[in-house]
């Protein structure tokens, strides 16, 4: 396990480069000029330009990728051109904003999703599973944006219950952790009940019951662990996603999350401070992956014995 | 003469059907797609016929101070806009660039990732990883987040938005592809063709992608009302398609300032794309169901 694990951290690096190259590829096409982000529109453009013959900005992409990988080894990932600070002291203060609405929305799409995913399972075809179906297909044809400015109307300017934007108390986190929670608790409860009904129809799950296993205690025991593992892929890759994915949610709620400060540094052509936040997103999203694949071995003995044989 | 008789009355059900004939007998017992499909083609066909009955110029675009922010009415079904535009007809021209969106975007990564997906499944070893890696790469970059700098670097509007939509997407359908192919790669027909010496190009194209495209359109099919989402929150965050051009997103992020005394500005964009979204998730839910040929004996 250890070896399969160091060997997924090997793969991480190369992973990691690609990223931060196709990122520098693709700010690179873009018609901006870091001397006059950092100057101001009245600059002359001797100064202008000899600022950006300092920073490398002439030099070759090739050669300005080295420049950066070699002083990211080191921790320097350059400073913001807006602010002048380095990169991750612009970034990090930022991120638990966003690292709270992502757990929190998780947490209530599971709390919510996978009971429900059960339970329509287990009764299929009854009102409680009509219901979630519905509901569940209404909530994945929603965009986030649309649900969010519904919640707002009705919460916070109809009823005035909550605060509408902003992120001072937990209050004005309740509307944005529903925006995102409740459409990803659909998909859940969509997928728990796909595999749990893959699952009950096993012929283990036969075996149990003939001998005499309760129904509730096949359900929980013998089914609900086998059917999981898809699921907590998925939760995995959504989490991943909400790190990097809630800008427009942010948007809406007027937070100042992590979103934000990426959506204003790519509105303001930051360079250093979108391919940071880019590699930072990178190697969260390669370390959750790597987490649950350890999980997984935990959930299913077959999978750890395969990485034994095959990887290990 | 009797057993002549005898093989006459065969069942019909032994007549063979096409596959695509089979597929819409089950997809046509699902209520609840046919509907979406009903909804779906007046849509279309709204796209289609806005601009016969309306004058883009004059009805989608010239303002009229007089009539500004009026609610619904008979003469304005969804009411007016801050610049007295009229709401309806802004949402149906809506139609235009969200269909657009979502097919125009589906159907160029669909080709691309058709390409990537078709050369990993079929050549394997070394061809396969290489395409793999980089794709898992891209993967690791939030789609939102690569289609927000792509659309920064190629500047705002329609085309930008369609690329940078397109190009965040292309990883995704490569690997769905490949693993369709995958399962088709391995069936005794292929390894027939390449024994007879049959040219790689022609097996992908005569016989791989054809038999793979079933699942692989339906699959497909499933990620339209996703792009259409994704344009219209592109618009709303201000990095898509801008206003005057009434886009959805573009149109719900103008009236959100106003919604507490008029909401109608934000409910009606917002609803489009709702039903636009939930009426392809519903044909692509039946689709699935149809394919499938353990639920469709069911």
């Amino acid at each position: 396990m250890v070896r399969y694990i160091v060997k997924r951290l090997l793969i991480l690096l190369p992973t990691v480069l690609f990223v931060v190259f196709l990122i520098f590829f693709i700010i690179h096409l873009m018609p901006s000029s870091p001397g006059r982000i950092i100057l101001g529109l009245y600059a002359a453009d001797e100064e202008v330009e000899l600022l950006n013959e300092e920073m490398g900005y002439n030099d070759p992409l090739l050669v300005q990728f080295v420049h950066y990988v070699a002083d990211a080894v080191r921790g320097d990932f350059g400073t913001s051109y807006q602010s002048g600070l380095p990169v991750f002291d612009v970034l990090l203060p930022k991120f638990p904003v966003t690292f709270r609405l992502a757990v929190l929305s998780m947490l209530v799409a599971c709390l919510i999703g996978i009971p429900l995913g059960i339970l329509s399972a287990v009764k299929q075809y009854s009102v409680v599973d009509m219901v979630a179906t519905v509901s569940s297909l209404i909530l994945a044809s929603i965009p986030s944006f649309f649900l969010g400015i519904l919640l707002m109307l009705l919460f916070a300017l109809k009823l005035q219950l909550l605060p509408s934007s902003g992120i001072g108390t937990p209050a004005h986190y309740v509307l944005p952790v529903l925006t995102l929670g409740l459409p990803m608790a659909a998909y859940l409860s969509r997928l728990t009940r796909t595999t749990m009904l893959d699952t009950l129809n096993q012929d283990y799950i036969l075996t149990a019951r003939a001998k005499g296993c309760s129904r509730m205690r096949t359900t929980m025991m013998h089914a609900l662990r086998n059917a999981m593992m898809p699921v907590v892929t998925q939760i995995g890759m959504s989490f991943a996603t909400l790190l990097g994915g809630s800008i427009i949610v942010e948007q809406v709620f007027g937070m100042a999350g992590f979103g934000s400060t990426l959506l204003t540094a790519i509105q303001y052509k930051d360079s250093p401070l979108i391919i940071g936040a880019v590699v930072f997103l990178a190697v969260l999203f390669v370390l959750i992956m790597l987490i649950i694949d350890i999980l997984y071995a935990f959930l299913d003995p077959r999978v750890a014995a395969k990485s034994y044989d095959t990887k290990g | 003469m009797r057993f002549f008789q005898k093989k006459k009355k065969a069942p019909i059900t032994d007549i063979p059907q096409g596959q695509a004939r089979q597929i819409w007998d089950s997809f046509r017992k699902n209520k609840l797609a046919m509907a979406a499909l009903i909804v779906l083609v007046i849509i279309v066909a709204s796209a289609i016929c806005c601009g016969f009955v309306f004058d883009y110029e004059i009805d989608a675009l010239q303002m009229d101070a007089s009539n500004r922010l009026s609610g619904p009415s008979l003469s304005h079904w969804f009411g007016t806009d801050n610049f007295g535009r009229d709401l309806f007809v802004r949402v149906l021209f809506g139609t235009r660039y969200s269909l657009l969106f979502g097919i125009g975007c589906t159907a160029l990564s669909l080709l691309i990732g058709c390409l990537f997906g078709a050369v990993a499944a079929y050549y394997g070893g070394i061809m396969d990883s290489v395409i793999m890696r980089i794709v898992d790469a891209v993967m690791c970059i939030p789609s939102i987040l690569l289609a927000l700098t792509i659309v920064a670097v190629a500047g705002a509007g329609i085309r930008s938005l369609i690329i940078a939509i397109t190009i965040s997407n292309i990883p995704g359908f490569t690997r769905m592809v490949r693993s369709v192919i995958l399962s088709v790669v391995s069936q005794d027909y292929i390894e027939a063709a390449r024994s007879c010496g049959t040219r790689d190009r022609t097996i992908i194209l005569r016989h791989l992608l054809p038999n793979a495209l079933g699942p692989i359109l339906v699959n497909s099919m499933m990620q339209i009302a996703g792009m259409i989402m994704t344009a219209a929150g592109l618009s709303y965050i201000g990095m898509g398609v801008s206003s005057p051009t009434p886009e959805w997103g573009s149109m719900l992020s103008e009236g959100v300032e106003m919604m507490r005394l008029y909401p109608h500005l934000v409910i009606f964009p917002g609803m489009a794309i709702l039903v636009t979204a939930l009426s392809f998730n519903l044909i692509g839910d039946g689709l699935t169901d149809a394919l499938d040929p353990h639920r469709r004996t069911q």
